[in-house]
């Protein structure tokens, strides 16, 4: 219940030496829209974005607990994160919180320095998969697993990635009443990162 | 969830209005009370949600912000003014002591030169916005709101308070609570300045 409460899906999949990610766009409460501006992906370094779905104000939480560790790490170590170490780090801030856990998923999609890709999905508690393929969570995770899984080829390219990850988020939200009002969807490749706002059913 | 907190922007101001009802089950104690608080200079927060812990809370956030502005010498911009509600709502949202309050943090941001607003509910979630409402009165109002404020453009002051009045007065015909006054507030650059108060004209 706490999960459905205010709405929101993401998609991560990986390609050839790019990472894509996408989000929907609705802030609501129950059957209520209350925004349709409301993002869920976040840069945390020019390599690693994460996408939190969930409850809202544990979106919000969790991303400032996360800015707040990657911050002191970069001043403390004088370099940046690398993905395996922020993803670790993630897993750990959820499951301190084990008997009374924040309601946000994250999916963290990375590029390594060598350029191969990093593609990580999570529960609340912290339990962390990394498949080769694609990660989808929030209310319409159900709805997206058939699309991501028929359109899904390894080493896709830039372009066609995106084109991927944004049917399945467009297809997957058309169908879900808690998450829509368009798309955000964010490619990474090694030396630029581009990021598109998709019209979709607005409602 | 029967008070009624809305706020919209313009270009250069955001209005915030409230209800002024003051009321215990069925019986209504005050038809002048001001749930629109200023907690700066030029920044203003309208709460509505559990008697006592609105009270609580509103001073509780204002003094706070006035102590970081003996301490540091300047004013927290409305950005920061919402965050920090917003932290210590989340905060206290996992402990003993939860505060059962919908917000409404508006402002005008010196700084960037532009008008702020923030809407914050119980479960501490922000979320920055030209228009907003808390309450039942929401479910009515939005999509007045919808319809009539352009993004593009926003409105004069003249026309936000014409919208302003549409919202009482579609929650006069529909919402099965009475709402028969409301206060208005206009944040700029110059200030909080109080306006003239509303009465719903539905069935004038």
């Amino acid at each position: 219940m706490a999960f459905q409460y205010n709405g929101g899906s993401i998609v991560g999949m990986s390609g050839d030496n790019c990472v894509c990610i996408a989000s929907d766009n609705r802030y609501g409460q129950q059957l209520h829209t209350i925004s349709t501006d409301f993002p869920k992906i976040f840069k945390i370094t020019d390599k690693i974005f994460i996408g939190l779905s969930g409850l809202a104000t544990d979106i919000q939480t969790v991303l400032n607990k996360i800015k707040y560790k990657v911050n002191m790490y970069e001043l403390r170590e004088n370099r940046k994160m690398s993905p395996k170490c922020f993803k670790t780090m993630v897993s750990n801030l959820l499951y301190e919180r084990r008997f009374g856990p924040f309601f946000a998923e994250p999916v963290i999609v990375a590029l390594n320095d060598d350029g191969t890709t990093m593609l990580c999905g999570m529960d609340c508690l912290g339990a962390a998969e990394s498949p080769k393929d694609y990660v989808v969570a929030g209310t319409a995770a159900n709805e997206m697993h058939g699309l991501a899984e028929a359109y899904w080829r390894p080493d896709m390219p830039a372009e066609e990635l995106f084109e991927c990850v944004s049917q399945t988020m467009l297809s997957g939200c058309d169908r879900n009443a808690a998450s829509g009002w368009g798309a955000t969807v964010t490619i990474v490749q090694k030396d630029k990162i581009i990021t598109r706002k998709l019209k979709a059913r607005m409602d | 969830m029967t008070e009624y907190i809305i706020g919209i922007k313009g270009k250069d101001f955001v209005l915030v209005g409230a209800d002024q009802t003051a009321a215990r089950s069925v019986i209504v104690y005050q038809q002048e009370y001001d749930k629109i608080y200023p907690i700066g200079k030029k920044t203003a927060m309208a709460v509505c949600g559990e008697v006592g812990d609105t009270n609580f809370f509103q001073e509780s956030i204002a003094k706070n912000i006035a102590l970081y502005e003996m301490r540091n010498g300047y004013d927290m911009t409305p950005n920061e003014a919402a965050c920090f509600t917003r932290h210590r709502l989340a905060t206290s949202l996992r402990s003993r002591k939860s505060y059962m309050v919908n917000l409404l943090v508006a402002g005008y941001d010196d700084i960037e030169d532009k008008p702020e607003l923030h809407l914050i509910d119980y479960l501490a979630a922000d979320i920055e916005c030209p228009y907003g409402a808390h309450g039942y009165g929401a479910m009515f109002t939005m999509s007045i709101l919808d319809r009539h404020y352009n993004k593009d453009k926003p409105p004069t002051r003249e026309e936000a308070i014409a919208l302003f009045q549409k919202c009482c007065d579609e929650l006069q015909r529909r919402f099965s609570i009475n709402l028969p006054v409301f206060r208005l507030k206009i944040i700029s650059k110059d200030g909080i300045e109080e306006l003239p108060i509303v009465k719903a004209k539905a069935f004038a």
